[in-house]
């Protein structure tokens, strides 16, 4: 069953998010090993686990899609600078403009709607009451830059990287749900640069590994992994420049609240290389599920212990999650009949 | 320009000797301020076209514009404060030189310009950890994450999971 857009939903203060019956069976639960391991968990971005999986489609549009826009709203009205194009970029915003609206329209026809003549162009959101005619390529006739305008109609965090000097450059995006990341920051950084803070995985050899594959991706043939970690609440900006506000609630878990106030937090993030500008566009798409939710699902609940429970103390602190991960692995153990 | 990792992050820059650029025909020397001796003693073994430049009296803009008509065979030798070098280095790619033809000394000083995450400002003169933002005032912690771009490091409030849990003082390097 395909899950309809509902009412708004918040992701901060009052933390009206709720996880439907059929967006738990669909969340795309990470883990395939009872033993986690960094690796370049790469594969082909093709469809897959049938009608209304969380991988039916290039983009999934689920439920909580007007949450998510309004919650970016909120990001964007307060800080404007989560989006940003350095002007060398302008020529692959357009690009990922065009592969966004072309995949909605095609698989939603119902909620989107793309009618092209030349480079005349008429795009509806029937979701969004959003109806703009505009020219391909000239950004004078949208009423947002190009990655603005579209990044504000899709779910999930863009990054668009620049290929030159045998490396790949963080040199546009729109960040507003990030896992404890700057944009700002980042902006400019080779690829390498930009994962410098991320334990182990430069002295195994993933980083470079993952940048040479991402270097040679093909036109068309997008790519997707999968990552994870734990958020207090269904908080979606998780973002650095907010940790000020939020970090203090990692302090807030007890025994008692754990199941309901801990998220498993996965990106399914898609790579895509765009035709006109060589730019690989990365989508980072957030899906947040209470382990409350999460053990409702047997296989998931054994599965998720004893990933916890293996999980090496480097991740552990790089994720954030010195502060209660014990208190998660006691409450997962109750679900693992191997205890 | 290496990137090897240290102290576990790989965006750390690693100053490695300078060498004069055997390919090259013209070497222009850039000082921050005062010439340091390994810059002198590179300029005095270079048997070239070279030039001397001090940093202190030209603008950035005065220096982009050099850097435009910099020639093809041409390499560019810094030495200065961490920020100077990765600024120059940044005019210097926008003005089309590639990374070879940018050698940077080690900064001739430990301090550090730190970027807050939370606002965005960047403080100056930072020797130790944690450091109060110069913009929202927060106790900021030094982490050896750095920007090229902004010449500086990350930095986050020290004590946002528990405000009574201030970390000791450190110095940084």
């Amino acid at each position: 069953m395909r899950v309809a857009p509902k009412e708004i939903q918040s992701f901060r203060d009052d933390f009206t998010y709720t996880n439907s019956a059929a967006a738990i069976e669909r969340f795309p639960f990470p883990f395939p090993e009872d033993e986690y391991r960094y690796s370049v968990n790469i594969e082909a971005h093709q469809p897959k686990g049938g009608e209304g999986s969380a991988f039916e489609h290039y983009i999934d549009v689920d439920e909580h899609y007007l949450s998510e826009m309004a919650e970016r709203e909120l990001v964007l009205d307060d800080m404007p600078s989560r989006c940003l194009a350095m002007p060398h970029m302008e020529l692959a915003c357009w690009d990922m403009l065009e592969r966004f609206m072309v995949s909605l329209a095609e698989d939603y026809p119902e909620h989107f709607a793309l009618t092209r003549d030349g480079d005349n162009w008429h795009w509806e959101n029937k979701l969004l009451h959003i109806d703009d005619h505009f020219t391909f390529g000239d950004s004078t006739t949208l009423p947002r830059p190009p990655l603005d305008y579209i990044g504000r109609q899709v779910q999930g965090d863009f990054a668009l990287m620049d290929q030159r000097e045998g490396n790949l450059f963080m040199d546009a995006g729109m960040v507003t749900c990030p896992a404890d990341w700057s944009l700002a920051f980042d902006a400019g950084m080779s690829f390498d640069e930009w994962h410098g803070p991320v334990p182990m995985v430069h002295s195994e050899g993933i980083i470079e590994r993952a940048r040479k594959y991402l270097m040679a991706l093909p036109v068309g043939q997008p790519v997707r992994r999968l990552n994870w970690t734990l958020t207090v609440n269904a908080r979606m900006d998780t973002s650095s420049e907010k940790y000020n506000e939020w970090g203090h609630e990692r302090a807030s878990i007890t025994p008692e609240n754990v199941g309901e106030k801990i998220y498993l937090r996965v990106e399914v993030q898609v790579l895509d290389r765009m035709p006109r500008s060589n730019a690989v566009t990365i989508s980072i798409r957030t899906y947040l599920l209470s382990l409350e939710d999460l053990v409702t699902n047997k296989a998931w609940a054994v599965r998720m212990h004893r990933t916890m429970k293996t999980l090496p103390q480097a991740l552990i602190d790089y994720k954030g999650l010195t502060r209660f991960h014990g208190m998660v692995v006691d409450y997962l153990s109750q679900f693992d009949p191997a205890n | 320009m290496q990137t090897e990792q240290v102290n576990g992050v790989a965006s750390k820059p690693v100053y490695t000797p300078v060498e004069l650029n055997p390919k090259s025909r013209f070497h222009l020397f850039i000082a921050e301020q005062d010439v340091p001796v390994e810059l002198q003693s590179l300029y005095d073994r270079c048997q070239e076209d070279k030039a001397v430049a001090a940093y202190a009296s030209a603008s950035d803009a005065q220096l982009l514009e050099s850097l435009v008509t910099f020639p093809l065979t041409g390499t560019l030798y810094l030495a200065g404060t961490e920020p100077f070098l990765w600024r120059v280095a940044s005019h210097a790619r926008e003005a089309g030189l590639c990374s070879d033809q940018v050698r940077l000394l080690a900064p001739i000083s430990r301090e550090r310009h730190l970027f807050c995450c939370h606002c965005h400002t960047i403080t100056e003169g930072v020797t130790y950890s944690p450091y109060a933002c110069s913009g929202c005032g927060a106790m900021l912690e030094v982490t050896d994450h750095f920007s090229r771009l902004h010449g500086a490091y990350f930095s986050f409030q020290a004590n946002a999971e528990d405000s009574t849990d201030m970390p000791e003082k450190r110095e940084v390097n």
